[in-house]
């Protein structure tokens, strides 16, 4: 979550931040991302796109004090 | 809204419709044409950042540009109306 | 003016219009997506703010969750209460949480339990081990043509295509039926079918495939098929409902309004 994990598409504005997180669950366990991005019902490439191209790096950015 | 006139001379009307876009204008300049007693609507958004579009209406003989309008208007809320009744039939099944 | 309903299930909505012009269909497209109020986040007061995320950055996380929007609420203009924001015409939703956590949406506590977000489980910021984090947002009706976040869904149409086949130059090749990427031709018979004409999306690559040119794809001219897709913030079939309103809305306020002249 966080600067990279847009809460809606871009494009389109659909809701997708309460989707990242079992996307990224279950790619990570070896599903096919095609097979996930199907079944959280995301059909535009818009929205495919987002989480399938997002990287989360608030790890990275935690460690920085405001 | 608020209409600012800016010309109106016997069968032309030219009007600034202060807060409104193509939602209300392209549908109304449509509905106007259905009108037989309408020569000419036509409306032009000068910047997409200042909402007054400029409404132009010119008439023939026998109805008033302003009669022209209203009637456009009343004949756009009647299929409105029409169609949230069908809407709710078609909800009911 | 027709209207017949395809498909109802969830948030998304398919209909089709018929008997209607563009100008029309466009008007009710506009209608939806502009000027229909729904509830959004619309001012965020920290408190405390300790995580690694801006204040504004997480504001503007916050009002782009989507709320559901109950009937009762007044437009801040129709309001005009002093503050600018009261029960009868704003929601507050608040969250007061420490670390580890990821802060989720479901953390927001509303004082109204019928104005909360969509969805409990979009992730909004990470808070590490001592990071608090404690703010009060409030949430008003608004338009899409204002912001984007008071859009209550995604709102499109289409013609509806008609496929029309000069059956004495077609050999039933099948030419076409490979190339359609909707896949919705197919030989029966040794003739060619269309399977569904209204999945057709006009891309005319049939038309190219025949060597003997005898397909043309067309629309017809007073027919729209409708989607709705709802963020979840009203039902489907109130955006509609509620966009036909406000296109009356606009009317009779014209109405009034060129008598004035």
């Amino acid at each position: 979550m966080s600067h990279l994990r847009a809460i809606r598409c871009f494009t389109c504005g659909k809701l997708l931040g309460d989707k990242y997180e079992e996307f990224g669950r279950r790619v990570a366990k070896g599903e096919s991302p095609e097979r996930v991005l199907n079944d959280l019902g995301l059909k535009r490439y818009c929205c495919r796109s987002m989480l399938l191209t997002s990287v989360d790096f608030t790890g990275e950015i935690a460690k920085f004090k405001r | 809204m608020e209409l600012k006139l800016v010309n109106k001379d016997g069968r032309n009307l030219t009007v600034k419709i202060i807060g409104e876009d193509h939602t209300l204008c392209n549908i109304l300049r449509k509905t106007l044409h259905e009108d037989e007693h309408v020569i000419t609507a036509s409306y032009t958004i000068e910047h997409p950042l200042l909402e007054h579009p400029t409404f132009y209406v010119n008439v023939k003989k026998g109805k008033t540009p302003e009669r022209a309008l209203t009637d456009a208007a009343e004949r756009i809320i009647e299929s409105c109306d029409g169609l949230q009744k069908k809407l709710l039939r078609e909800l009911k099944k | 003016m027709e209207l017949e309903i395809r498909k109802l299930v969830g948030d998304e909505m398919e209909f089709v219009l018929s008997g209607a012009n563009p100008a029309f269909a466009n008007a009710l497209r506009r209608a939806m997506l502009r000027e229909v109020p729904i509830m959004a986040i619309d001012e965020v007061e920290f408190l405390v703010n300790d995580s690694a995320m801006y204040d504004e950055i997480l504001a503007h996380q916050l009002a782009l969750v989507p709320l559901r929007t109950p009937d009762g609420y007044l437009l801040r203009d129709e309001c005009g209460c002093k503050e600018g924001s009261c029960p009868r015409c704003s929601v507050s939703l608040t969250l007061k949480r420490e670390g580890p956590a990821t802060v989720l949406s479901g953390d927001l506590k509303s004082s109204d339990n019928e104005v909360v977000p969509v969805s409990g489980s979009i992730p909004l910021v990470r808070l590490d081990e001592g990071q608090r984090l404690e703010f009060t947002a409030i949430a008003r009706l608004g338009f899409g043509r204002e912001h984007a976040k008071w859009q209550p869904g995604i709102v499109a149409y289409k013609y509806v295509p008609t496929f029309e086949l000069d059956e004495r130059a077609c050999d039933a090749c099948g030419a076409c039926v490979k190339r359609c990427p909707r896949n919705i031709l197919e030989l029966s018979d040794g003739k060619l079918k269309v399977v569904d004409v209204e999945k057709c999306i006009m891309c005319n690559a049939c038309v190219e495939a025949c060597p003997r040119e005898a397909i043309r794809i067309g629309h017809h001219e007073d027919k729209f098929i409708f989607r709705i897709e709802s963020t979840g913030a009203l039902p489907s079939e109130q955006i509609l409902l509620k966009a036909l309103d406000a296109l009356e809305g606009k009317c009779k306020e014209f109405i009034k309004q060129v008598k004035k002249l």
